[in-house]
């Protein structure tokens, strides 16, 4: 019968010692302990029984059937909104700034800085012209038509109205003299500077591509924005949120 | 206590053949897949649920709870044991629901009630063996239902579920040194609740 020359260890060192743990298999004084008391070594031996045992405790059947999905998600229509409204933006963007970038250019950047800055002076001082030109083409101030120097039945269409345009663009002192004339109609347009107007209407009209492709662009642009800004409001309001 | 006999037949779930892959196509958002996954290891779940909570009902939301967090996550897996992995999951969720609902059962807790009873093993050849066996399980449950719960809690996942001390931490959200001493402890007093039962382990 061998002697115990040492005091038991701590229940929980053999425990530690029973679940190998590092720190308990590397304590020597434990394991010399262990070799000496019997008692201590069939605490171990039972522990490590009992840890085999509860290893093996089976799995249970569960107390109701359980639901092994999370139910799916509606798909919700606004998520197809917001997919649409933001795959829409960037091509509308795109277009609406080449739109832009390709009308302002044809109008005004083909013909060079000076030509441009003569063209928008030109533009301007053909600005106030427009109504007139406007109404002579709708046809109802029938003195306009009849100041130019023209038959009110030849103003009265479209056709009418190019006629003149094209008539002040190519007969210049015939659409001065008519445009003198009658100075109370647009008294603050000089006779110098009407054939500058008649120019700037002749370059709109020859620039009207241009210009509309610049418009078409920039109308683009804005709708690219408000899709953009008004896809997450439609989406909350078409999800209930 | 004598160790039991290594023949006996397993009665944990095992991994799923070809696992790997069903895991995959779960992960890849495949609802099938993760449908097989989780019922094949709803009994684990199930079962670590109820050895914590003590109760049915909770550990059946407990179950629940889990498989929607795993459902959630699974695509950020990034490999391992699987079992594992949704073991861990199901005992936070668990102890999420132990501290919201502040039990502390003190008293033994019921028995599993009919109809969540040990699933059946279907190698079990030997109906008295299978008799011993079922009824060291059941002094094993009751004697670690009359644990306290901290002690409970740490045996239940380090000796049942084979979770190391950094798991089990983290789990419960203790440091590594109190859970030593929970399971050091939770042992100890197993061994003593079990003491007048040790021809259970004989068989």
């Amino acid at each position: 019968m061998s002697m115990i020359t040492r005091a038991h260890p701590d229940p929980q060192r053999l425990a530690a010692l029973a679940g190998g743990d590092p720190d308990a298999l590397s304590d020597r004084e434990l394991i010399a302990h262990l070799a000496d008391c019997a008692a201590c070594d069939g605490q171990v031996r039972d522990l490590k029984v009992l840890r085999t045992a509860l290893a093996e405790l089976p799995d249970l059947a569960p107390s109701r059937p359980l639901q092994l999905l999370p139910p799916v998600a509606e798909p919700r229509p606004a998520a197809g909104w917001r997919i649409t409204f933001r795959r829409a933006f960037a091509p509308l963007a795109v277009a609406g700034m080449v739109l832009l970038l390709v009308g302002s250019v044809g109008a005004t950047g083909a013909l060079g800085p000076a030509d441009a800055g003569a063209f928008f002076q030109r533009l301007q001082l053909a600005a106030p012209a427009a109504p007139a030109a406007m109404e002579a083409a709708t046809g109802q101030p029938e003195e306009t038509a009849t100041d130019a120097g023209m038959a009110p039945n030849e103003l009265a269409s479209p056709e009418g109205s190019r006629a003149q345009i094209g008539a002040m663009a190519t007969d210049t002192p015939r659409a001065a003299e008519a445009t003198a004339a009658p100075a109370e109609s647009v008294p603050e347009v000089t006779g110098e500077s009407d054939t500058s107007r008649d120019g700037g209407l002749a370059m709109v009209e020859d620039r009207a591509g241009w210009i509309l492709a610049a418009v078409a662009g920039m109308g683009l642009l804005a709708l690219a924005l408000v899709l953009r800004r008004s896809g997450s409001p439609i989406d909350r309001r078409l999800s209930g949120r | 206590m004598s160790d039991p006999d290594p023949s006996r037949p397993a009665t944990r779930t095992r991994p799923m053949a070809e696992e790997a892959a069903v895991v995959a196509a779960a992960a890849r958002g495949d609802r099938s897949a993760f449908t097989q996954l989780m019922e094949h290891y709803q009994g684990a779940c199930y079962g670590l649920a109820w050895r914590l909570l003590g109760d049915p009902d909770l550990a059946a939301d407990a179950t629940q709870d889990a498989f929607i967090h795993a459902y959630d996550h699974i695509g950020a897996y990034r490999g391992g044991v699987f079992r594992s992995w949704l073991l861990r999951i199901t005992a936070n969720a668990s102890y999420d629901i132990l501290r919201r609902s502040q039990r502390r059962p003190t008293t033994v807790l019921p028995e599993p009630e009919e109809g969540q009873a040990d699933i059946a093993d279907p190698r079990a050849v030997n109906p008295v063996a299978e008799s011993a066996r079922a009824e060291l399980y059941r002094a094993l449950d009751a004697a670690l239902r009359q644990l306290p719960e901290d002690q409970r809690v740490a045996v239940v996942l380090c000796d049942v579920y084979g979770m190391d001390y950094q798991e089990v931490a983290e789990s419960i959200q203790a440091p590594i040194g109190t859970v030593k001493s929970r399971i050091h402890r939770g042992r100890l007093r197993l061994r003593v609740l079990l003491a007048d039962q040790r021809e259970l382990f004989e068989g």
